[in-house]
């Protein structure tokens, strides 16, 4: 896990704009800060897949969705996939904002980063084992994201089980926390033409 | 008891190995809940249990891990349902000779203050479980803990509610870290202080890891130690989760586990009946290796702990109404965050412990004390020094506190001693005991070690021990008896030396009258540990005692190559004040977001000049302009903040000098503030909570999660006519029309929306009055509002 600063100040706000000094150097102190603090964790779990047009059926559970049918689309498998920056992300940002909002919106602007950074390592992994063995993955695709409902996180989280293994819980509003968490779908495929070309989120 | 439990910590006892990885063998499917098996499939579980039996297993564990009523909830079974059937069925596999443990694990939802399960919550769904299998087991098993709250609920329902041994374990990770961060000390020294009969780890590793992580663990605790390991780490292959070490591997490895110490060893996720039947073969009958486990004077927190009798321990002082006017009005007006920016303060200025009272006339305690402390252990990591005469208070307390407490205080009154003693068994807390009785504060050190002596005993009557005791001599101002520091100096030293338990001083005191207390207070206080005294409840703010500390601890051994003197003090050669603020206007402060700058100008400025003025003429015109910016783009949300947080910094003095004067701010209209319901994302609602009240709003925030029903509340309470409701997600907008639609039908009040998944559409169709875009939008809509 690393820090990618600019796209913490991004976060921030500052699209294209440079940012004033202080916003940096609190960026770098708080990064630097959490790197060494945070103990990231993930866990996954590769399932074989169906794909149709308007859904997805995986272990048994059929996923009406076409903007996931459409991201998984010549997969024979997929990844379910959750991560975790953990409690202790939650704790600090806290500590943050009593010190002071700036801080605070600093502190959120960091772990989003940074959990960016480490899910992006760890589907870097995959990929390279499924590439070892002639495939390749796709894009993330988490629920929220277009017409996956958020009721999917229950499905996921019944088979992946994170709260035992990397203490990631699901609030009755189908919520995560700690709240820097990330699920996500990660399709495997034959077709190179269909493989991530960067291991960011979203159908490219 | 069950005879095999009275073999635990003399010979070895054989726990049984892993039952969900065995089910999903048998076809229990991803997204099944193994527990409803006990009903449907019962015939496979007491197959299972009975092969653990005849491998050799002296404790078979209940297929219970992970029921619970939120759990079932929608399958249709109840709680004692799945969970009498489940004992009945190791009871039939235990078969006369095997101890019958009923299994809890995590609850699966996060605790608050970060997550949504309140202490009491979770203790009610512990207790179900208890309730309806206790009856037909021999023991509780709390296992694959990884939250220490959520374990003292599971640890207090078991207790509170059977009359069984209980075994708690906790599942750690390779860095010796539980998930919620608590290290191995502070999950230890919890348990041992709830009065389980044993504790351990399981799960989550393999036995080769655990091995690493053991004489940590034995090393913090002298009670019998149980260790059920994983076979291995997990891996993958070809989609499935495979668990590496076998049978011999596994039993070897479990041998060298047991030469540590370790009194009961089984399996976890991945062993079966051959794991446990070479296990059995190779230890049962063996006797446990004894070891020396030192005594030790503890505290904790969820995640770390504090030893007494090293470096002298520091102890915040600085959450405690007495003469503190800001305080007191932060209290009346229920802001914790107040009290957090206190407590986050003397954290970082060094404190160990952080002393929490609450107490005043006009406020209910219970409740404001157990909202400070789940508020506090939110921010910080430190653990804290219940301070309360309200026996009320410190139980509330007690219970939802994260970690074995310290309780400020007992004293050698008949009537404290009855009160408080028997809480502090109760939840294992250590405590300070004061050295006053009927007859007031002895003038003799004599005197007050005889108090001292007298507490000791009664304490040792309800069973605690001495290690659980601080003796608090009393600190008496110098300024009004000459022998007053002596006196209490050599009271502690006679205590320290001839009762054998540690000692703790409120410090402070010792210069109350006197010019320049500051010199008084540190040169007390080296004195004071020169002569052995443990912990000191301090001003961790003052430097003047911070050098005393640091020193003392340089020049005692306590701080090897001077490395926290040399961290503290190489940078700052100069104690040349440093006057920054003097060419700039507080206007200016504010706008460049200099916090300190804006605070020290505030103060000067109120020498002189109006609080409203200040405010009108130099804090709004000042955001105003950052406003204008941050609409424009020219001044991004860092900078934004930066101004607001010197603009609040600005507004405290004020607020300050108000309190001084027993004075409160005018505000310009009062406005409700809430996360709706089931939301659990504050940020935005922070900020706007900030720039409305550095405009001079009082803002009255709920918080997040807010039901629909307490912002009426509040609403009505509070006569307000204006309330602001914030949502992120779109899985909690329903929650907002429902709130809106209630404020409506109750009241006149005025609804403004704002989030992340809103719009101008969006909010007129749930019926929202007003929707602003962002934080300074809301602020405009306000101003007008009540202009």
């Amino acid at each position: 896990m690393t820090l990618n600063e600019r796209e913490a100040l991004r976060y921030l706000g500052f699209r294209n704009a440079a940012p004033d000094e202080r916003t940096a150097a609190l960026v770098r102190e708080l990064g630097k800060a959490f790197l060494s603090a945070l103990a990231p964790k993930h866990i996954y779990r590769k399932y074989e897949i169906e794909v149709t047009e308007n859904a997805v059926l995986l272990d048994g559970w059929r996923i009406e969705s076409a903007d996931l049918a459409r991201n998984l689309a010549g997969c024979g498998a997929a990844y379910l996939f959750a991560a975790t920056l953990g409690l202790e992300a939650d704790r600090r940002i806290r500590t943050e904002t009593a010190k002071s909002e700036a801080r605070g919106a600093a502190a959120h602007a960091v772990c989003n980063a940074l959990i960016e950074s480490y899910i992006d390592e760890v589907h870097g992994a995959l990929d390279r084992a499924e590439r070892a063995a002639g495939a390749f993955t796709r894009p993330r695709f988490s629920p929220g994201y277009g017409d996956v409902p958020l009721s999917a996180q229950r499905e996921i989280f019944a088979r992946l089980r994170p709260e035992k293994t990397i203490g990631v819980t699901l609030t009755d509003s189908l919520l995560m926390v700690p709240v820097k968490s990330v699920t996500a779908f990660i399709g495997v495929t034959r077709d190179p033409a269909r493989a991530a070309k960067r291991f960011g989120e979203g159908d490219e | 008891m069950h005879p095999i439990l009275e073999k635990l910590g003399k010979e070895a006892v054989i726990f049984d190995g892993g039952m969900g990885t065995l089910l999903q063998e048998k076809g229990l499917s991803g997204g099944e809940l193994p527990e409803l098996w006990n009903l449907t499939r019962p015939e496979v579980i007491e197959e299972i249990q009975s092969a653990y039996a005849a491998a050799g297993a002296d404790v078979l564990t209940t297929n219970t891990f992970g029921v619970n009523a939120l759990k079932l909830a929608g399958t249709g079974h109840s709680v004692r349902e799945v969970v009498s059937a489940a004992v009945r069925i190791a009871r039939r596999a235990a078969g006369g000779r095997c101890a019958v443990a009923l299994d809890m694990g995590p609850t699966g939802k996060l605790m608050r203050p970060f997550g949504e399960l309140s202490f009491e919550d979770a203790y009610n769904l512990y207790k179900e479980v208890v309730l309806a299998g206790a009856e037909g087991a021999d023991l509780v098993l709390i296992e694959t803990m990884g939250d220490t709250l959520e374990l003292k609920a599971a640890v207090l329902a078991a207790k509170e509610n059977c009359a069984l041994p209980v075994i708690a374990t906790c599942t750690f990770d390779e860095t010796g870290k539980l998930l919620t961060g608590g290290s191995i000390d502070a999950a230890m020294t919890l348990l041992e202080s709830l009065g389980v009969y044993a504790l351990g780890m399981n799960c989550g590793l393999g036995p080769a890891q655990m091995l690493r992580l053991l004489p940590e663990l034995l090393r913090c605790t002298g009670l019998p130690v149980i260790v059920n390991a994983n076979a291995g780490l997990p891996v993958q292959e070809n989609g499935r989760t495979v668990y590496p070490v076998g049978p011999k591997a596994f039993c070897a490895l479990s041998e060298e586990v047991f030469a540590l110490g370790v009194s009961g060893v089984g399996g976890c996720c991945g062993t079966t009946p051959e794991h446990i039947a070479l296990l059995s073969k190779s230890l049962s009958g063996r006797a446990v290796q004894k070891r020396e486990v030192p005594v030790r004077t503890v505290v904790s927190s969820g995640t770390h702990t504090v030893v007494f009798g090293e470096k002298p321990v520091l102890i915040g002082e600085r959450i405690n109404p007495t003469g503190k006017p800001r305080l007191k009005e932060a209290l009346r007006q229920n802001d914790l965050e107040f009290l957090c920016r206190e407590g986050v303060r003397q954290a970082d200025a060094g404190a160990d412990v952080l002393d929490v009272n609450v107490g005043l006339p006009e406020i209910d305690e219970p409740a404001m004390m157990e909202q400070a402390i789940e508020r506090l252990q939110g921010v910080v990591r430190l653990p804290l020094q219940i301070d309360t005469s309200d026996p009320a208070a410190m139980e509330r307390a007690l219970r939802v506190y994260n970690g074995k407490p310290l309780v400020n205080s007992v004293n050698g009154k008949r009537e404290s001693l009855d009160a408080v003693l028997p809480l502090v068994k109760k939840y294992g807390a250590a405590v300070v005991a004061l050295t006053l009785d009927e007859n007031g504060i002895p003038e003799t050190a004599e005197g007050r070690f005889r108090i001292a002596e007298k507490i000791v005993r009664e304490a040792e009557r309800y069973g605690i021990a001495r290690k659980d005791i601080l003796v608090d001599t009393l600190t008496m101002t110098v300024s009004t008896g000459e022998e007053n520091a002596k006196v209490t100096l050599e009271a502690l030293e006679r205590v320290r030396r001839e009762l054998g338990v540690h000692t703790v001083l409120g410090v402070s005191n010792v210069s109350f009258g006197l010019p320049r207390r500051e010199l008084v207070t540190a040169n007390f206080f080296t004195m004071a540990m020169q002569r052995g005294l443990s912990a000191g409840i301090v001003n961790v703010l003052s430097e003047a005692l911070m050098d005393a500390y640091r020193s003392f601890c340089a020049l005692s051994g306590f701080d090897p190559g001077c490395k926290d003197y040399i961290a503290a003090y190489a940078e700052r050669a100069a104690p040349a004040k440093k006057d920054a603020a003097k060419d700039m206007t507080l206007f200016e402060a504010i706008v460049r977001g200099l916090r300190e700058e804006a605070g020290a100008l505030t103060d000067a400025a109120l020498e002189t000049a109006a609080p409203l003025d200040i405010v009108n003429g130099a804090l709004i015109p000042a955001l105003d302009e950052v406003g204008k910016g941050y609409e424009k783009g020219t001044v991004f949300l860092p900078q934004l903040l930066m101004s607001a947080d010197a603009a609040k910094e600005a507004f405290e003095r004020i607020k300050r000098k108000l309190a001084a004067g027993g004075e409160k701010a005018e505000p310009k209209g009062k406005i409700v503030l809430a996360t709706v319901k089931g939301d659990i994302h504050d940020i935005g609602k922070n900020i706007v909570k900030v720039l409305l009240e550095n405009y001079g709003f009082e803002v009255i925030d709920l918080g997040k999660d807010v039901a629909p029903e307490t912002v009426l509340r509040a609403v009505r309470e509070n006569g307000v006519k204006l309330a602001g409701l914030s949502a992120l997600m779109t899985t909690t907008v329903p929650a907002m029309a429902e709130t809106i639609e209630l404020l409506h039908r109750e009241t006149d009040c005025t609804v403004a929306v704002g989030g992340a998944v809103l719009n101008e559409e969006y909010a007129e169709m749930i019926g929202a009055d007003f929707y602003s875009k962002d934080a300074m939008g809301t602020v405009r809509f306000a101003e007008k509002f009540f202009a």
